[in-house]
């Protein structure tokens, strides 16, 4: 049997973590949370995850922050920034920390999970589709 | 004498001080207001979409009619806090615009399409008579998109029967846009005051539809940063036509 696929979710909004942990299951996924940058950073150390969905407004270390650490050890893990409004500026920042792609709040989640899943999807069949290694 | 010029100095420094301050300010009031606000709202939305949904359990058709439009209400609240913020941005000269290259028919294209679900709702015709060829023109592709999105949330709130129509055609050096509607109208009286703040014509003519009357405000705003302009011809009883203009790529 397939496993689960593992999605972190960092927010310091704890009703809106319950509210996409619900949306997320239903989609099948496994889902770890975290609120703040230090615990996402040791749960994506810890954990064989397939996506993070990372809010930029954290207390302490922000989002864009974390973004970056985790650029420096996981080039290819799919991480989605979540932002409460959608500001060129910001979005443009974690461009260049090479996000996968944006949640807007306020946008309707239901299709953001269906976003991310065929980036999540088609992620897993480009690493497939990757030539071996030469012998 | 000198003595003098330096106190005007001094004072010329600190109400540039000052004012850089103000401006700092206003954009903190714009950054906290938008996440304060967007956050509990977004997740009052989704804590309705998930019920309605079915995911923490299932509800009757009444318990959904009434979700249903607790979903709508909050959908408005988003608008207008949006329009509140755009125009916010907007006057404190932080609205930047960001031009590439972009297909204007598709633009319109993507715009209705949002509409044609709410259209049905309302029983009016959505046509779309928009070229198959690419109208091309250095635009911002999210702000075009946001004007003929105000132009049609008007078209939709004001027009009970009938149809809206969206088109497109080329004049000269200029892409030209209209929304026509056969909704309620506009009086004469109000036109020259339609592209102003906070003006609500509905409300006046005893519509049960609300807003902020920013859209078109920020539409004209929004068209004028682009080169283009932005008019309206409207007869109370037989509907409203907004028509605009954006500089086709040379």
């Amino acid at each position: 049997m397939d496993r689960k696929k593992t999605i972190l979710v960092v927010d310091d909004e704890l009703e809106f973590l319950k509210m996409i942990r619900m949306r997320l299951e239903a989609n099948g996924y496994e889902v770890i949370t975290a609120t703040d940058g230090k615990e996402a950073l040791d749960k994506v150390k810890k954990y064989k995850l397939d996506a993070v969905l990372l809010d930029i407004l954290l207390p302490g270390m922000n989002g864009l922050e974390v973004l970056k650490k985790i650029r420096q050890d996981n080039k290819d893990l799919p991480v989605f920034i979540i932002t409460a409004f959608s500001s060129k500026e910001r979005f443009e920042l974690a461009n260049r920390f090479n996000a996968s792609g944006f949640i807007v709040k306020t946008s309707d989640l239901k299709q953001e999970v269906e976003n991310i899943t065929s980036f999540i999807n088609m992620a897993d069949k480009f690493k497939g589709q990757r030539p071996p290694a030469a012998a | 004498m000198a003595r003098k010029r330096n106190s005007k100095d001094h004072a010329a420094a600190a109400a540039s001080r000052l004012n850089e301050q103000v401006e700092q300010l206003k954009d903190d009031f714009i950054s906290v207001v938008s996440h304060e606000l967007r956050t509990p709202l977004s997740i009052a939305k989704e804590g309705i979409n998930l019920i309605l949904d079915g995911i923490p359990g299932p509800i009757n058709a009444e318990q959904a009619r009434v979700l249903k439009s607790v979903k709508i209400n909050i959908d408005r609240l988003v608008r207008i806090i949006n329009n509140l913020l755009d125009i916010s941005k907007i006057e404190a000269g932080k609205l930047e615009i960001r031009k590439r290259l972009a297909d204007v028919a598709d633009l319109a294209r993507q715009a209705a399409s949002s509409y044609e679900a709410k259209a049905v709702e309302k029983k009016v015709s959505l046509k779309m008579d928009l070229p198959a060829e690419h109208f091309l023109a250095n635009v911002d592709p999210d702000m075009v998109i946001q004007v003929i999105t105000n132009l049609l949330d008007n078209a939709v709130k004001f027009t009970k029967e009938g149809q809206i129509k969206v088109s497109m055609r080329e004049c000269g050096k200029h892409i030209e846009c209209s929304v026509a509607d056969t909704g309620m109208g506009i009086s004469k009286e109000d036109m020259p005051k339609l592209f102003e703040k906070f003006q609500r014509f509905g409300r006046a003519n005893g519509s049960s539809e609300r807003g902020m009357g920013l859209g078109l405000s920020i539409a004209k705003r929004i068209v004028e940063m682009h080169g283009g302009r932005i008019s309206a011809e409207s007869e109370p009883g037989r509907g409203t036509k907004v028509t605009f203009t954006l500089p086709k790529k040379v």
